[in-house]
């Protein structure tokens, strides 16, 4: 139980430039306090993000991924938002078969503005995954 | 004089002003009254008719961050905040403002003022019949704005079930000396209701209204897909709301079918309307110049006096839209008063490989961190602007930078928008001074720019030249601005002469004689009369059309093209159309002589439109109908009128005229479902049930005229070009801000792409080719370096890339089966790397490899 207690989930987040990271940024400046388990990577586009990336992340033994991307109809390559839905609605589906948790998979939309949502949004998942556990392909890795 | 223009308001028409007027290299002066820029948009979190944002679009080049950051950002605009204009003054040639910020006042002359002051929104508690001002669950719709990004991101816990619109709060209402309309609220009103659906599907949404004004492009078809959502819509003006203190909860009272109606809510929303702004008022007395707002139009040109201009809702009530596209028009009315030139052409020499001198700089830093950096770097030189900075090149000769600034967005940007000072963009480094390990980084860079060998570039140039399609009243006015512009035009048009649907009004004749004829002595202008589109090739900035005539064959080659293609009257549409007794709206002037002497005139309606099959309002026909019906009560008041409709949409000042002919005597009937139509004898029966009340009417009318509206003429078009439509309307890049732009280079203005008034469609078209302009004189488009690129090893030419392309940027090469990208157009999303199997599209910024190690580093 102990290892539980002190367990810190590791976070990647995949954040598009035109929103999600600025609204990150935001956060930041904003000086909005929210937990340092997540590991931000910059896309230009959520709709550039690679599921393989997602993959990769989960299977290296991340505890969560988070994609982040503009509200739906605001995105800055016109539909970007919509590709990296359908990918991740079809990721989850494999997932699934594979047998693993389909929920440590996130996709949320944060906009520039959002700052609060984005603090809140990586507060409720650490909270989420410390209630979850760790990977369990972290021990497997070893 | 202190600046070529100033402009009053930094809120959409103002802030579009101001970006379209510095891409033409005019500079601004921007006073805004409020601590923020933006006026109303950074209250908006959503617009309607998408549900979504997309005010970035307004700019006219690629779109970056929201306005008012860009605002800032921008080199030729400069931004006064917290600005609370006193008076403007008319001096010789131009206007002295005199305005206090920061607790001084300060007097600035410029040639030209534009005033986009906007709108004050109608104080609710003027209204305390509904409760404004008074109960804490009755609020304004701006408010609700609030409410609902924190209800959006769980701040706020609304726990209410029934909720209440109210319409036309503060419009529409002549007792506290209203007389428009607000043209947005309904349309505000309904975003808001299904947002607040969206996010609650269990609320009870009511809208109380008196004529639903949806008026604007796939408007209608918004306001259907709320009525779906199951928002509720009544038509009745609510006269009071009561607040039962044993409940809390509101009473509204209003009629139904004659009878007063009682029901109880929890929360009301009023919508308050636009409220001409006290200081616009004031300004404009202190010039004398009286305007009157019980007119149809209170202002009659948009140039009140020489150098004054009007823009946005100053001018009227208008939507973001037209709002944008009136920013547009007044700039390029300024734009006429100054030569600018076209860029010179500026491939950036690459003398060496790698940089000679290396320079490190830093701009406006406090003197401890200077003291800090210059311990470990000697030669770093503290600046205070990008001016001493450019200077400092110049003077030294140096070819490789490494800049250290507190802001990198801002310093950055304008040094792109600089060509970097003439120095090569992979040995120009910016820093910020907030990393972890600075001299580190510094030492990095140098390191850097010393060891990178330089890349060239690719260049392409843009041919100066617009092919205009179409040369009816859009066309006409879209090239002759452009070459006033200084831009090469060729309008291709099908039929044997100019002037597209108006040179068969007689009213009109003289109007469009007179364009035409300035069109054929402009030099720059050339008119391909005749000749048909056939097909189109190449990407912006050297397209391909080739046009065909019975007599010959041509190629043009543009560099950028507007689709002008206009309209054609609907006609037969309905099935009643005899052409003797019933006829369109568009025979009206033709047929003016015979209408005169009859009795009974009907007129009906959205004839064939806002059906389920048809869903698209046609904005101009419930004023052209009520102005037709003016007209022949003015030379006969005997007439008997009766206008049958669905929704009286004259939204702004029009508003005025639909009053008067109320006063004349005109009958408005609303229907409740299509009149039925029997012809006797040369008489037409027309019966007919009204909404609301129930009650039937028989009209026995001598001539039925139907309002059929405009078809935009785009089958053809859509074709060749391989563009979306919507109802025939073509679907522009961004409903929102960017409407004129469809595709990369290739732009639409007019009926084809909206349906419009002839004011508007001049309005449109002026302003259409200031954004073409922008882009179109600076001669050259340069590749940016944040872009995808091919290893063609892998390429296995599956053209999934070319699919998932959002800006048309990716094409097949033409010697070998491999997918190539458009470095000019690319605007490095990542979505071609994102779908290649093979990643052989990869984005420079984020290949593949580096992206695994990355998240290999991470974990």
């Amino acid at each position: 139980m102990s290892e539980q207690k002190d367990f810190e989930p590791k976070i990647i987040g995949f954040l598009c430039n035109w929103c999600t990271y600025t609204g990150a940024d935001l956060a930041g400046t904003a000086r909005i306090q929210y937990p340092p388990n997540i590991r931000v990577i910059r896309m230009m586009c959520s709709g550039g993000v690679d599921m393989v990336y997602v993959m990769k992340a989960l299977l290296e033994g991340a505890d969560g991924v988070l994609i982040g991307g503009c509200h739906p109809g605001d995105c800055h390559y016109q539909s970007g938002n919509f590709k990296a839905r359908r990918r991740v609605a079809i990721l989850k589906k494999i997932l699934q078969r594979l047998g693993f948790d389909d929920d440590r998979v996130w996709l949320r939309w944060i906009s520039a503005s959002e700052g609060k949502k984005f603090a809140a949004t990586v507060t409720e998942m650490v909270d989420y995954l410390k209630k979850k556990g760790p990977n369990p392909l972290k021990s497997m890795a070893v | 004089m202190d600046r070529q223009v100033v402009i009053i308001g930094s809120g959409f028409a103002g802030s579009s002003t101001a970006f379209h007027l510095s891409r033409l290299g005019i500079r601004s002066l921007i006073l805004e009254r409020n601590e923020k820029l933006g006026g109303y948009f950074p209250t908006l979190e959503m617009q309607f008719p998408t549900n979504s944002c997309g005010v970035c679009f307004m700019k006219p080049d690629y779109p970056a961050y929201c306005p008012y950051i860009e605002l800032e950002r921008d080199e030729n605009i400069e931004t006064v905040t917290n600005a609370d204009i006193k008076q403007i003054k008319k001096i010789d040639n131009g206007y002295k403002i005199i305005y206090e910020a920061n607790d001084e006042v300060h007097e600035i002359s410029s040639n030209n003022v534009v005033l986009a002051s906007g709108y004050d929104t109608f104080d609710i508690s003027h209204k305390p019949e509904l409760g404004g001002g008074i109960y804490e669950n009755v609020t304004s719709a701006l408010d609700m704005e609030k409410l609902i990004y924190q209800i959006r991101a769980h701040m706020y816990d609304f726990n209410h079930k029934r909720i209440a619109y109210v319409q036309c709060v503060g419009s529409r209402d002549l007792r506290i000396g209203k007389p428009y309309c607000s043209s947005f609220c309904c349309m505000f009103a309904i975003k808001q209701a299904m947002l607040l659906k969206e996010i609650k599907p269990e609320l009870d949404i009511t809208i109380f209204y008196m004529d639903i004004r949806a008026f604007g492009k796939d408007y209608e078809r918004y306001y259907n897909t709320a009525k779906a959502m199951g928002i509720n819509f009544i038509r009745s003006a609510v006269a009071a709301i009561r607040k039962r203190p044993a409940t809390g909860k509101l009473e509204i009272l209003y009629t139904k079918n004659g009878d007063a109606v009682e029901d109880t809510f929890d929360f009301a929303v009023l919508s308050q309307g636009a409220d001409f702004k006290k200081t616009t008022e004031r300004l404009l007395k202190g010039l004398n110049i009286n305007f009157d707002q019980f007119k149809e139009k209170p202002f009659e040109n948009r140039e009140i006096e020489e150098g004054l201009f009007i823009a946005g809702t100053a001018f009227e009530p208008m939507d973001i839209p037209d709002a944008v596209t009136d920013g547009a028009y007044i700039a390029a009315l300024i734009s006429e008063r100054y030569d600018f030139k076209k860029k010179e052409l500026s491939i950036p020499q690459i003398k060496h490989q790698k940089a000679k001198k290396i320079g490190i700089a830093t701009i406006n830093l406090q003197e401890e961190d200077y003291k800090r950096l210059r311990e470990h770097f000697p030669e770093i030189i503290n600046l205070k602007d990008l001016m001493e900075l450019e200077y400092f090149i110049k003077e030294n000769g140096i070819d490789g930078l490494c800049l250290v600034v507190d802001d990198i967005r801002l310093y950055g940007a304008k040094a792109e928008q600089n060509g970097n000072f003439g120095i090569h963009r992979d040995s120009f480094i910016t820093i910020p001074l907030k990393t972890n390990n600075l001299i580190e980084e510094i030492r990095s860079a140098i390191q850097r720019i010393r060891s990178v060998q330089r890349h060239r570039y690719p260049v392409r140039k843009i041919d100066q030249r617009v092919a205009v399609v179409g040369g009816g009243l859009a066309g006409i006015y879209s090239a002759l601005r452009l070459s006033r512009m200084g831009i090469d035009v060729t309008i291709i048009e099908r039929s044997e002469n100019l002037g597209g649907r108006l040179i068969n009004l007689p009213s009109r004749k003289e109007f469009i004689s007179n364009l035409i004829e300035r069109v054929e002595k402009e030099n720059k202008i050339e008119v391909l009369k005749g000749f048909g589109l056939k097909s189109f090739s190449g990407r912006f900035g050297d397209f391909k059309l080739n046009v065909e005539s019975d007599r010959e064959k041509r190629t043009i080659n543009c560099g950028a093209i507007i689709i002008a293609t206009g309209g054609e009257e609907r006609r037969n549409v309905y099935g009643f159309e005899d052409n003797d007794r019933v006829f369109s709206f568009f025979d009206f002037e033709k047929r003016y002589n015979e209408l005169i002497k009859a009795k009974t005139i009907v007129m009906l309606q959205c004839a064939g439109s806002r059906t389920e099959e048809n869903p698209v309002c046609y904005r101009v026909c419930c004023t052209k109908a009520i102005e037709n019906a003016l007209k022949l009560k003015e030379s006969n008041p005997d007439i008997e009128i009766y206008i049958i409709h669905k929704d009286v949409r004259t939204f702004g000042y029009r508003e005025n005229l639909y009053r008067s002919a109320r006063a004349q005597g005109i009958s408005f009937i609303r229907m409740q479902k299509e009149p039925e139509v029997l012809k006797n004898n040369g008489l037409i029966k027309v019966k007919v049930i009204e909404e609301g009340t129930g009650e039937e009417f028989n009209i026995n009318s001598d001539y039925m005229l139907l309002s059929t509206g405009i078809d935009p003429v785009t089958s053809e078009i859509k074709n060749i070009f391989n563009l979306e439509t919507l109802d025939g309307f073509l679907s522009p890049y961004n409903k929102k801000s960017g409407l004129m732009d469809i595709k990369p280079g290739i732009y639409a203005t007019g009926l084809c792409l909206n349906p419009l008034y002839t004011d508007d469609i001049i309005k449109q078209s002026e302003a259409l080719p200031v954004r073409v302009a922008v882009k179109m004189l600076n001669r050259e488009i340069s590749m940016r370096f944040n872009t995808a690129f091919v290893n063609f090893k892998y390429c296995c030419g599956c053209e999934l890339c070319i699919k998932a392309c959002p800006v048309s940027a990716r094409y097949m090469s033409d010697e070998e089966k491999i997918a190539v990208v458009d470095e000019t157009l690319c605007e490095g999303c990542g979505t071609c790397a994102m779908v290649c199997a093979n990643k052989a599209s990869q984005h420079r910024l984020f290949e593949h490899k580096s992206m695994l190690k990355t998240i290999d580093y991470y974990i």
